[in-house]
Parts: structure tokens; C-alpha cells; sequence
């Protein structure tokens, strides 16, 4: 630091004697001084040459050596005109780009979530949990109280949400009066049960979880119900388009069907399981306490003997809760996790009134 | 280089003065035995300072430049001496 300074003050006292000399030429040369005025001139110019770009060498020289000891920073470099105007260009033409990414891809997260809440609404049968956590339905109520019902038999038995399926399935194996009508009730039952059993109707009562793995149940459940459906339908032989019905919902495989099974679900479907008189129900219904709560009578079972049997609003209360068939089932275990329930618990381990969810269903 | 360039102008600062002390009597405007002219007072007084500012300013130069290779040699030998320790120990 030191020999700068020592430059930087001669030089500074140089380029003051050049400016004196040259001062004292013009102002108080005089007349008589002709030789020491250009000398004092000149000299005092070549000075303030020397002492100027003495000046700036060091000044120079210093700046260079505080940045290599890092005294000094970088200087901002300078960017001409022309180029920030193209940086310019580029930093807009990049972010409107990603701009128009960032809009491409929003769409698309909207359009898959749309996608994904129309699914989920669809309840698809073929996909792995939704059998069990499907939207309900209004008509799945009835269906889901059932199950609730008994949960010993019912709905731990047959997997929770399609407990209503297999008991009227199971229902139709029990010995009904009029078999006719009980068959289409049960198959009805099954595919109506395909459709919206699934759902968590208030009085669900949790007995229908989500299993560890949904779709293997919905499998196996669909297995099951055309097993117990085919000798039925051999036995009756009557109705081609139960079986073409059953056929439809046991291949069932896509979202897109399960509007046509929705329809199903309706409200007539369920009293043709009223045909019922197995003894393993029996109690079940007696205990119901539904004003109306009385067996079918042939003529009911006349009427639904039709492909698409209307069922009756009381039909679900004598519908049976459980039979000797799901008593014999490989019991399953309850899911682990805690489904919500829509409605107040009902006393599962009480035959008696329906459900809450069933009440309100009618 | 720019160094140099600093080191050429305080030479010629001090060359300067020399010369300033040196014209009215190199170049004869002041007679000798006469007594000093105005211009001569000039010159001489100015030259001087200059002279002494540039003599100044070459020894501080140089000085700051010798303190400086010392600074280094010392750096040098301390970077050296640890340089020795670690691979002493290693």
C-alpha cells in the first residue's frame, strides 16, 4: 500500500507544479522573461501529462491489487443497450412460456381430477374399493341397514356393503314360497346390490369397510354370487333375462356400466326378497317392528315374477337378515379401518326395528 | 506494466524538478553573479519540491515494493512450513 501511496502523492504534487508553472508563465511571466516562459510552459504541460497518466496508473494498479486480495469486488459489467434489450425479449419470451406451461398443466391436474371425482362418483365396480366405498345411493340405504341388521351374519359375513346382495341371494337359495318370484327377487337383489350396496348408507354401521384389498373381495364376492345364482336360475330356467342380467353384472368391469345397475338399485327391487320363509330368517323378521311387516303373498310373488320386479316399501323390513347359508360362510374379518357412519349406530346385536338409515330411506 | 508506468512518472517527476532547478541556469536567463529573477525564483523553488516529492516518491515506491516481497517470502515460507507439518504428521 505503501508505494501506492507514495505514488499517488507525487503524482497528485506533480500535476500541482505543472499547474503552477504553467499559472506563473502566463500570469507573472512579464516581458522580460521570453526564455523562461516556454520553459515554465513546457515544462509545466509535460508535468501535467506525466503526473495525469501517472495518476490513473495508480490508481489503477492499486484497484488491481485490492480485487486480487479481495477488497475489492467485481465490478457489475456493464450490458449495452442493445443487448438488455435482447435479454429483455428473451426474459419475456421465457416466462411466457412458462406461463403457458404452468397454465397446460393446471388444466390438465382439472381435467384429472375431474376425472378422478367422476370415477369415484361412478363407483366402479371393477375398480378395487369401490364395491365398498362407493357413493350411495338413495336406494342403498335400505340395502346397507339391512345388512346392519345382523352384523354377525350379515354384513361381517358377506363383506359389509354387499351383505344385502348375498342375503337375497341367499334368500332366494332358502326355501320361499313362490320360487319364481323369490329367484327374481334375488337376482334383482344381487345386481341391485352389485350396483349400490356398495355405497355407506347410514346404516351401514361400519360393517362394510374398505378391506385390505377391495377389488380381490369384489371378486370374490361376484364369484360367489354367481355361484349360488346359476343352479338357481338352472333351477328355474324360466327367466333368460336374469340370467343375461346376472351376466352383465358379474362381467361387469367398467365405470361406464354402472349407470345401467344403478338403475337397479331402485326401491322396487328389494320387497321380492319378502318372499322369504327360511327358518334361519324367521326371528330376524319377527322382530320387526315395521307396521306393515307381514309376509308376501303368492300374488306378490305373481308380481315379481317379472324380469324387473316392483318390490313393495315394506319388503326390506321382512326381507331375512341371515340364512343357514351365510351362517356357513367363511365369516370375514371386519375392515380395520373406521368407516364414518352417515347415521346413528344402531344396536346391531338387536333384532327389532330397522335401522335409522332405513327409516329414513322410507 | 501498470506499475512501471506509475514508477516512469515519478522518475519523470523528479527528473522534472531537476530540470526546473537546472533550465534558468542551462539556458542562461539568469546572468550568473546577477541577482535571481522572478522566474528564476520560480523554477528553482518549484523544481526543488518537485525533486524532493519525486525523490520521496521513488523511495516510498521502492520501499513499499521491497515491504512487499518480504510480506510474500514471509507468506511463502509460513504456507511452506505448514505445508511441511502436514505432511510430516500425514
Amino acid at each position: 500500500m505503501t508505494r501506492y501511496l507514495s505514488g499517488l502523492c507525487v503524482a497528485g504534487l506533480g500535476l500541482c507544479g505543472g499547474g503552477w508553472l504553467v499559472v506563473a508563465a502566463v500570469a507573472f511571466g512579464g516581458e522580460s522573461a521570453g526564455g523562461a516562459r516556454r520553459v515554465n510552459l513546457l515544462t509545466g504541460a509535460v508535468l501535467i501529462a506525466v503526473c495525469c497518466s501517472s495518476l490513473v496508473c495508480w490508481s489503477r494498479a492499486w484497484r488491481q491489487r485490492m480485487r486480487a486480495d479481495g477488497v475489492l469486488v467485481e465490478r457489475f459489467p456493464l450490458v449495452s443497450r442493445r443487448e438488455a434489450r435482447r435479454n429483455r425479449r428473451a426474459l419475456s419470451r421465457d416466462v411466457r412460456r412458462a406461463a403457458k406451461l404452468a397454465e397446460r398443466s393446471a388444466r390438465g391436474a382439472r381435467r384429472a381430477a375431474r376425472r378422478s371425482a367422476r370415477l369415484a362418483s361412478g363407483g366402479a365396480l371393477s375398480e378395487g374399493g369401490v364395491l365398498a366405498e362407493g357413493v350411495a345411493s338413495a336406494g342403498d340405504e335400505a340395502y346397507s341397514a339391512a345388512a346392519s341388521y345382523v352384523p354377525g351374519a350379515n354384513g361381517s359375513a358377506v363383506n359389509g356393503a354387499n351383505g344385502a346382495g348375498v342375503n337375497g341371494v341367499n334368500g332366494a337359495n332358502g326355501s320361499g314360497p313362490s320360487g319364481a318370484s323369490v329367484n327374481g327377487a334375488a337376482v334383482h337383489g344381487a345386481s341391485a346390490n352389485g350396483t349400490d350396496a356398495h355405497g355407506k348408507g347410514p346404516g351401514d354401521s361400519g360393517v362394510n369397510g374398505a378391506g385390505p384389498n377391495p377389488g380381490e373381495r369384489a371378486a370374490e364376492l361376484i364369484s360367489e354370487l354367481r355361484s349360488m345364482l346359476e343352479p338357481l336360475l338352472a333351477a328355474t330356467g324360466t327367466q333368460p333375462e336374469l340370467t343375461e342380467q346376472l351376466s352383465a353384472v358379474v362381467g361387469h368391469s367398467s365405470p361406464a356400466v354402472q349407470p345401467s345397475l344403478a338403475g337397479h338399485s331402485s326401491p322396487a327391487v328389494q320387497p321380492s326378497l319378502a318372499g322369504h320363509s327360511s327358518p334361519a330368517v324367521q326371528p330376524s323378521l319377527a322382530g320387526h317392528s315395521s307396521p306393515a311387516g307381514r309376509p308376501s303373498s303368492p300374488g306378490e310373488s305373481a308380481a315379481a315374477a317379472s324380469p324387473l320386479p316392483q318390490r313393495s316399501p315394506f319388503a326390506s323390513e321382512l326381507r331375512p337378515r341371515a340364512t343357514a347359508a351365510e351362517l356357513a360362510m367363511p365369516r370375514r374379518r371386519p375392515a380395520p379401518m373406521s368407516i364414518p357412519r352417515l347415521a346413528p349406530a344402531v344396536d346391531d346385536s338387536s333384532v327389532g326395528p330397522a335401522s335409522d338409515g332405513e327409516d329414513a330411506w322410507w | 506494466m501498470v506499475s512501471r508506468i506509475g514508477v516512469a512518472g515519478v522518475v519523470a517527476v523528479f527528473a522534472a524538478g531537476i530540470w526546473l532547478v537546472a533550465a534558468p541556469f542551462a539556458l542562461g536567463y539568469q546572468l550568473a553573479g546577477a541577482g535571481w529573477t522572478g522566474a528564476t525564483k520560480t523554477d528553482v523553488i518549484t523544481g526543488g519540491l518537485l525533486a524532493v516529492a519525486g525523490f520521496a516518491g521513488l523511495f516510498g515506491v521502492t520501499i513499499g515494493r521491497v515491504g512487499e516481497l518480504y510480506a510474500d517470502a514471509r507468506s511463502d515460507a509460513s504456507l511452506a512450513s505448514t505445508a511441511d507439518r502436514e505432511n510430516s504428521c500425514s
